[in-house]
């Protein structure tokens, strides 16, 4: 199966959040309020690039002061450096849209958000993420470092412009990727930049819709684990076995068979086309048919009397990965531009702990 | 795997490196929980040197985002037992707009990163008349190599970026 696949990519690359945002009560100071503004969020994208064009909506109706942009979904403060896509999929168990965000331009909340000054701090956050990325990925970041200005500066204007051509053309200069069998060969370090991001749903909610909304960034747990690749000659690994590197404690010791369970090259196809919803005007969401929900994996888990929680759903780019898929699949096609690959994962506390 | 601790009770020995115009530490590491952030430590190096503005790096090469624990860092960026973090109060901003990131500082970078270590501290006004005086072979387009003992600072902090 090809491992990188052009399509996917630009799906992901388009991909976006349609996204409903109002202005913060206390900063409204005409009569009537403003409408909110219907805007759509690149998944790839950060929030604050949308200052530039939520701004003249509200202009007029600003207090006097000087401008903090931050925004908030129901009171939780959203962390600019983290890509929309990344805390739609995270926030909203039950997609929501449009997602109703508020835009406060005062008071930001430095306690637990650290002030974003607009365009520039992004740039540099994602530099300083791919950066990491690279040194995972190399065990150093010289081919970041070495990245002429010009390159650098295009590089961040095609994500902030969603030019896919020209990031691809950049970006390949890297030499970070893609991903395959014979890739893993000359990766120095065989390790896939991660970023996880579990959340723990209060209690087990067969609709994602009563997920009570999360009021603190204390109960989202982020962890930076990379993926250790050994590569074994004809075999490839899944997104399960990936995942089980990346969270053992959620997979049983007696399934721990399952690691030398590989799947033989060749035999696994994704079944269906992958179909982009955002065409029929509904969502920025990209989904796969042929999905297989993880009950398997789930039920599984349960049988195990230490296990506090377990894994109720894997989300990423807004598509619940069908965990037989390759592994390098969802990496190569699915990452973020910094080469991270972002994963939400929901737990619920075990059922019925033995 | 099995026999590995869990994080929650591994502890991080952080090595800082002072660089610009930060204070050096009299207490060059420290241990810290795994299961702390990196914005816990950037918060107690901002009490312990009453400085607002802190920039920290991880192994002269970037600048993690404030929510990554410590052990994550460690394991993704650590050797010899240890974190290696670099202080400053130059921004990378700062500097970029004191001067523009060139292939002159590129070609710096690649000859004096080996000698990073045996580098002296200096001031912040020698580093910026040294800008100055190369502007002009940038414009010239002629690049020379420098040596290590040119400019130390120059090269300190181009390490940074």
């Amino acid at each position: 199966m090809e491992l990188c696949s052009e399509e996917a990519v630009r799906l992901v690359w388009e991909g976006a959040i349609p996204l409903q945002i109002h202005l913060h009560e206390s900063e409204v100071t005409t009569l009537p309020p403003p409408p909110p503004v219907l805007i759509l969020g690149p998944r790839i994208g950060y929030l604050p690039l949308l200052v530039t064009v939520i701004k003249p909506h509200f202009n007029d109706t600003l207090p006097p002061g000087v401008d903090s942009v931050w925004f908030d979904y129901k009171g939780l403060p959203l962390k600019w450096y983290i890509p929309t896509g990344v805390l739609f999929d995270l926030l909203c168990a039950e997609p929501e849209r449009p997602w109703n965000l508020t835009v406060h331009f005062r008071g930001n909340p430095g306690e637990i958000l650290t002030p974003c000054g607009g365009e520039d701090p992004v740039k540099w956050s994602f530099i300083n993420s791919l950066k990491e990325a690279a040194y995972i990925i190399n065990g150093n970041c010289k081919n970041v470092m070495n990245m002429s200005q010009t390159d650098q500066s295009e590089l961040w204007q095609s994500l902030a412009k969603g030019n896919m051509e020209s990031y691809t053309r950049v970006s390949s200069r890297l030499k970070l990727g893609p991903y395959g069998e014979d890739a893993v060969m000359r990766m120095s370090t065989g390790r896939i930049p991660i970023r996880l991001y579990l959340r723990i749903l209060g209690e087990d909610v067969d609709d994602l819709e009563d997920v009570t909304t999360i009021d603190s960034w204390d109960s989202i747990s982020y962890i930076n684990r990379p993926v250790e690749i050994h590569n074994e000659e004809g075999h490839y690994i899944t997104f399960k076995n990936a995942m089980r590197s990346l969270l053992p404690e959620f997979f049983d010791d007696e399934t721990s068979a399952f690691d030398h369970v590989l799947v033989p090259r060749g035999d696994y196809e994704i079944d269906g086309d992958i179909e982009n919803a955002e065409t029929s005007g509904a969502s920025g969401l990209m989904t796969m048919s042929g999905q297989k929900k993880c009950t398997d994996f789930v039920s599984m888990k349960s049988q195990s009397p230490k296990k506090v929680n377990e894994i109720k759903l894997i989300r990423v780019q807004g598509i619940e990965v069908d965990l037989d898929i390759p592994f390098f699949w969802v990496v190569n096609n699915l990452k973020n531009p910094e080469y991270f690959l972002h994963i939400c994962v929901f737990m619920v506390p075990a059922l019925n702990p033995a | 795997m099995a026999a590995e601790l869990p994080a929650s009770d591994r502890k991080v020995v952080v090595h800082l490196r002072a660089t610009g115009d930060a204070p050096i530490l009299k207490q060059a590491k420290f241990k810290t929980a795994g299961t702390n952030k990196f914005s816990t430590v950037i918060e107690f190096l901002r009490r312990q040197l009453h400085r607002d503005t802190l920039f920290v790096y991880v192994n002269s090469a970037f600048s993690p985002n404030p929510d990554e624990l410590m052990i994550d860092l460690y394991n993704n960026f650590g050797f010899d037992g240890k974190l290696v973090c670099i202080l400053t109060e130059l921004s990378l901003l700062f500097l970029r707009s004191m001067y523009c990131l060139g292939k002159l500082t590129y070609t710096i970078f690649r000859c004096q990163r080996n000698t990073i270590g045996r580098l002296k501290h200096n001031t912040y006004d020698s580093f910026h008349s040294h800008v100055e005086k190369k502007k002009n072979l940038e414009k010239a387009d002629d690049y020379p190599m420098l040596d290590a003992s040119s400019s130390p600072v120059l090269a300190h902090l181009v390490l940074l970026l």
